[in-house]
């Protein structure tokens, strides 16, 4: 287990710049269409009672219906914790050296990949939608020269301002650099 | 003609239940092998355990006042 925000294999003098997950608004999204599913059965008892009353007191019916809304509303818990791991372990970790990008995909595929940030060659932010732009959400798109070429950092929040904040560590890193380029070059007296 | 108990309706029950905790322990895996240590995780699985225990206890409490052993013909 991780702790969280923290870099996980933190490297000597690493420092963590952004720990970024989804927007809480995704998960909120998932968990508002599960609780309505949860009041489906209430639903349908309250049809039955008034309009067809003989379902309910049927001895052979009900206890069927009783053990099926039972595993319904069990499911249904289950899958509103399913939701929150599926956004919880989705994480993306900026640091002075390096991005990394964990992702889980349904229940047995996870994905982890990193990049040195000298070898980014592209950043951009994407908001499309009202509600991304309602609740200022969007994915930001990482270009590098390595194995994985692309880095997406799906759904987090103030895209522009992940953007914004990976360039100016870019531009420090590439200030730094030229700077003891000179040094190197610069002819000794 | 063949005379049934009501207890058969347990059996696919059951098995849905198996089914579910099989989910939730693969879930509760994944939380404590690849998950972030903090508060919101304890909370959150302290919330599911809380939820999947009230609905069997309320299952067991109503289930009990069902006739279980009573049959019927198909």
């Amino acid at each position: 287990m991780f702790v969280e925000g923290q870099i996980p294999n933190r490297q000597k003098d690493e420092k963590l710049i952004l720990f970024l997950r989804r927007h809480p608004i995704v998960l909120i999204k998932r968990w508002i269409m599960y609780l309505i599913l949860a009041l489906l059965p209430f639903a349908i008892y309250f049809f039955l009672i008034n309009l067809q009353p003989w379902i309910i007191n049927n001895k052979l019916i009900y206890p069927f219906l009783f053990l099926l809304a039972s595993v319904y509303y069990l499911y249904i818990v289950l899958f509103l914790f399913s939701a929150f791991i599926d956004y919880y372990l989705d994480v993306w970790i900026v640091s002075d050296q390096r991005i990394i990008n964990i992702e889980q995909r349904g229940l047995f595929n996870r994905e982890v990949a990193e990049q040195d940030l000298d070898r980014i060659q592209d950043v951009s932010g994407i908001q499309k939608g009202v509600l991304q732009t309602f609740f200022s959400f969007g994915d930001v798109h990482i270009q590098t020269a390595g194995e994985v070429q692309k880095f997406i950092f799906r759904q987090v929040a103030n895209p522009f301002d992940v953007v914004k904040t990976i360039n100016t560590i870019l531009d420090k890193k590439e200030k730094k650099f030229e700077a003891q380029l000179e040094e190197k070059i610069k002819p000794t007296e | 003609m063949v005379e049934i108990s009501l207890y058969v309706y347990l059996i696919p029950y059951g098995i849905l239940v198996v089914i579910f905790a099989i989910y939730a322990l693969v879930n509760l895996y994944h939380l404590f092998v690849y998950g972030f240590l903090s508060y919101l995780s304890f909370l959150m699985t302290f919330l599911f355990l809380a939820g999947a225990i009230l609905v069997l206890f309320i299952t067991y409490k109503y289930g009990l006042k069902i006739d279980w052993s009573q049959t019927f013909i198909i």
